[in-house]
């Protein structure tokens, strides 16, 4: 069995490239891989160009993989544009009518030229896709059983009849009258080592919100977020006792919703990306000042504007942190992987219920979209905060030493106000400027003792390769993936570098700075131009940084080693 | 049964102008509650921002006041999270048809039940008189020294063409119809549209209010509520603005319908738990 495995498959709208992808990904999860499925679309839904790349390993898989070993594309115009990802030795599957297909002699590798118009003309043109995935699974040499119950599954899922199976079967039989698995290729059986389920990372925010025990949830739709509110407007009503989605006319109100909820004492989130995100600004710095706990999901896309709503991109980081009037500060995390967009929304709930205060999630559409192997979550040994309502206070903003006040719910506490307004203990109106001084340090503590807290368990940065090295990267956000995977080559090619992934990016945890000043020369790999991350740091540790820095796709593991072998 | 001076709040004290319309709003608002015999414990009035926005502070109950436009969709969240509460929301015609009108029909098509009071007094108040949505067309204001350009908005003719299940107009110099027509509100099931005809003392120096008091007359005792073109026909009548309830019908409410979503999906796909799901979703 193979160890790594890149496979992309490529194709315009309506060739299935997409229920090739999920199906082979579900597929090869229970043969016992780790996979990465990675979904590109273009800027419309059909017509446009559409692809998916699948890594599988018997390791985590860290990134898609730059160049690929199996490439099957549809049309002698893709063919043409993915070649150059092909490896050198790598197959090429391509319809055998010479139109489909230009002229590929200057690959050296092996092509398979296999009847899918063929037999397209012959079972319907709606069976393409099906007859396309038989195809490639011969040729992939897997185990021909797992295949067919993912194919079973995928079809009863979006409810489509089971006829198509039959043609998968006809399919598979013509395959092997007419091609021969790849040689070198053979995937394997299932081995009955699948402890993992195969997520997004905007499903795995909504699983993780779901273990925090929020149910009640207002958003509006936007690429790349729309596929949370989805998600959990199958899986909301199907739970035991009460909820609510509310998709209301616009992001103001969609937060405006949140912060209703939240203040009934419930557990409330929302999700969104770049446009929506700037909108909901307003809301967000009342959610800061009243002290309102929700959780926001912020899928990041390309910008500025509506920019690229289909293309992943690192670039809101500084609005995030600032994108408030006032001293109004919230707690920024940025998970990597998709495991840890699980793990930090549980993380996120518990800091909103713990420092009553808007915690953002900053995600982005390559890492919202892909799917991951993830291990299936131990949810009883997840521990989650549970809102605490005082009911013997009225002092709903009560100065302590911690910066935390009684937590008060409309209808559960004696009673009180919220406003906007500068307000004293009791949330009443106070416009002195003693009061003003007395309660900014009071916010301004809150994060004091969260930044304490962090610094004592020394949690939220992930170290990676050789602590000795006088090299350091950061990466945050997906792209630490790249970064994950050069600093593990770096080292096995004797240039050993250490990296830093901080998860949590306002506020800033202390102790990355002790990383920061045992470097001689510090490396920041974010995904915008302006270096973001990298003025983030250079404002706290003042230490001084080199970037890597463009935007348009995601970085490859060669263009960050590329880059630390040029500063270096 | 409660009383009237128990809805008012002695915490802060009162900033409003002398003749100001919203100490008859306020006076009437406690009224009612009174004898609609409204739990203070489970009554929260949320509202915008400006000189309606501040009835939150002088109203003994939970008070939330929000930012400018933007009442009505944090009150839609309390609502749907804690349909035990009765949520009255305030608004001013800035609030409701200037920064947050595009919050309104999506409201109100919710048919979610609250009561929403329109306090309109043509004109920004606490920014010191610039012209408003509904300032009437030529009206000189702070910000339209020559005079207002723009036709004012109906807030009544609005409702109506939004099918709001309840729909009333009110004014301050008639308190004793203004606290039957906010109890009626009190008690529909269902989005309660409250339109109050209010006086600026400070900044309504052309007496916009009172020529248009000169106009109000009394809806007919023999108007038939439930008929919506009877009522757009009374909203539009050229010479009065009349006052009362111009609409009511009775409809599900958005919880009552999102109760039935909730019952449908386990009906259809069954019950289901998260460890379940974090289990065996792919």
């Amino acid at each position: 069995m193979l160890n790594d495995l890149s496979i992309k498959i490529a194709g315009k709208g309506g060739d299935g490239v997409i229920f090739l992808g999920d199906v082979l990904a579900v597929a090869l999860k229970r043969c016992g891989y780790q996979v990465m499925l990675v979904k590109k679309y273009g800027a419309a839904v059909r017509g446009g160009d559409a692809a998916c790349q699948l890594r599988i390993s018997r390791r985590p898989v860290e990134h898609e993989g730059t160049s690929v070993d199996v490439l099957m594309a549809f049309q002698a115009e893709t063919v043409k544009e993915n070649l150059r990802r092909l490896k050198n030795d790598g197959w090429l599957v391509v319809d055998d009518q010479p139109e489909s297909c230009p002229d590929v002699s200057g690959h050296p590798g092996p092509v398979c030229r296999l009847p899918i118009n063929r037999l397209t003309d012959r079972f319907g043109a709606k069976a393409n896709n099906i007859i396309s995935l038989a195809f490639l699974a011969y040729v992939l040499g897997m185990d021909l059983s797992v295949i067919r119950d993912a194919v079973e599954q995928n079809l009863t899922k979006r409810g489509i009849p089971m006829s198509n199976l039959d043609v998968f079967d006809a399919a598979l039989r013509e395959a092997a009258a007419d091609a021969s698995p790849a040689q070198g290729l053979v995937i394997g059986r299932a081995d009955g080592l699948d402890e993992s389920v195969l997520w997004s990372g905007n499903e795995a925010v909504v699983f993780g919100a779901l273990v925090s025990k929020c149910r009640m949830v207002a958003g509006y739709p936007i690429t790349p977020a729309t596929s949370t509110l989805e998600l959990f407007s199958h899986i909301l009503p199907r739970l035991e006792g009460f909820s609510a989605l509310v998709q209301p006319e616009d992001e103001m109100a969609a937060i405006g919703v949140v912060i209703g909820m939240s203040l009934t004492g419930a557990k409330a989130m929302t999700a969104t990306s770049g446009p929506g995100f700037q909108l909901m600004g307003e809301l967000l710095g009342y959610a800061c000042v009243t002290e309102t706990p929700l959780v926001l999901l912020n899928v990041q896309r390309g910008g500025p504007s509506t920019g690229l709503p289909t293309a992943t991109e690192q670039s809101d980081l500084f609005y995030t942190i600032h994108g408030r009037t006032g001293d109004s500060r919230l707690i920024v995390l940025a998970p990597t992987t998709v495991t840890e967009c699980f793990y930090l929304t549980v993380e996120a709930f518990n800091l909103a219920e713990r420092f009553q205060t808007p915690v953002i999630i900053l995600s982005d559409q390559y890492l919202g979209i892909r799917k991951e192997s993830v291990s299936k979550p131990d949810t009883s040994s997840i521990e989650v905060t549970d809102r605490v309502v005082d009911t013997a206070t009225n002092q709903r903003f009560q100065l302590t030493d911690s910066g935390i006040s009684p937590y008060l719910a409309l209808g559960h506490s004696p009673r009180f106000i919220v406003t906007g307004l500068c307000h004293n203990e009791e949330g009443r109106p106070d416009a002195t400027p003693e009061n003003h001084q007395r309660m900014s340090m009071k916010l301004e503590r809150k994060f004091q003792t969260l930044t304490t807290e962090i610094d004592h368990r020394q949690s939220f940065v992930e170290y990676r390769g050789d602590p000795a090295a006088d090299f350091g990267i950061v990466s945050w956000g997906s792209s630490a993936g790249a970064v994950r995977e050069a600093v593990d080559r770096l080292s096995d090619l004797g240039r050993p570098v250490a990296a830093a992934f901080p998860k949590m990016l306002s506020p800033l945890p202390p102790h990355l700075g002790d990383f920061l000043k045992s470097k001689k020369r510090i490396l920041v790999v974010e995904l915008n131009q302006q270096g973001q991350l990298a003025s983030c740091l250079r404002d706290q540790y003042l230490c001084p940084t080199l970037g890597l820095n463009r935007v348009g796709e995601s970085f490859t593991p060669e263009e960050v080693m590329d880059r630390v072998k040029e500063v270096d | 049964m409660h009383l009237p001076s128990e809805y008012r709040s002695q915490m802060s004290s009162v900033i409003y102008c002398k003749r100001c319309g919203n100490h008859v709003i306020m006076g009437a608002m406690q009224k009612a509650f009174a004898q609609q015999d409204i739990d203070p414990e489970s009554l929260v009035i949320v509202a915008g921002i400006g000189c309606a926005g501040r009835v939150p502070f002088y109203i003994n109950a939970y008070g939330v006041h929000t930012l400018h436009g933007r009442p009505l969709p944090v009150a839609i969240g309390i609502k749907t999270a804690n349909r035990n509460l009765k949520v009255v929301v305030v608004a001013g015609d800035g609030d409701a048809y200037g920064i947050g009108g595009g919050h309104v029909p999506h409201a109100t098509r919710k048919n979610i039940d609250l009561v929403f009071v329109v306090v309109d007094n043509s004109v920004y108040g606490m920014t010191g008189g610039q012209t408003s949505p509904t300032t009437r067309q030529g009206h000189q204001t702070s910000t339209t020294i020559y005079g207002t350009i723009l036709e004012p908005v109906s807030p009544v003719f609005r409702s109506l063409a939004d099918k709001v299940s309840f729909v009333a107009r009110g004014t301050v110099e008639h308190s004793a119809q203004l606290i039957d027509l906010l109890q009626q509100a009190l008690a529909h099931p269902g989005f309660a549209m409250v339109h109050v005809l209010s006086r600026c003392p400070t900044h309504d120096k052309l007496h916009y209010f009172d020529e248009n008091a000169a106009r109000v007359r009394d809806i007919p005792p023999d108007h038939d509520r439930t008929s919506l073109p009877a009522a757009l026909n009374l909203c539009l009548d050229p010479d009065h603005l009349y006052t009362g309830v111009f609409h009511q019908v009775l409809k599900p409410t958005y919880n009552d319908r999102a109760d039935m979503i909730l019952a449908k999906a386990k009906a259809q796909k069954g019950i289901t738990t998260v460890e379940d799901l974090v289990e065996q979703y792919v």
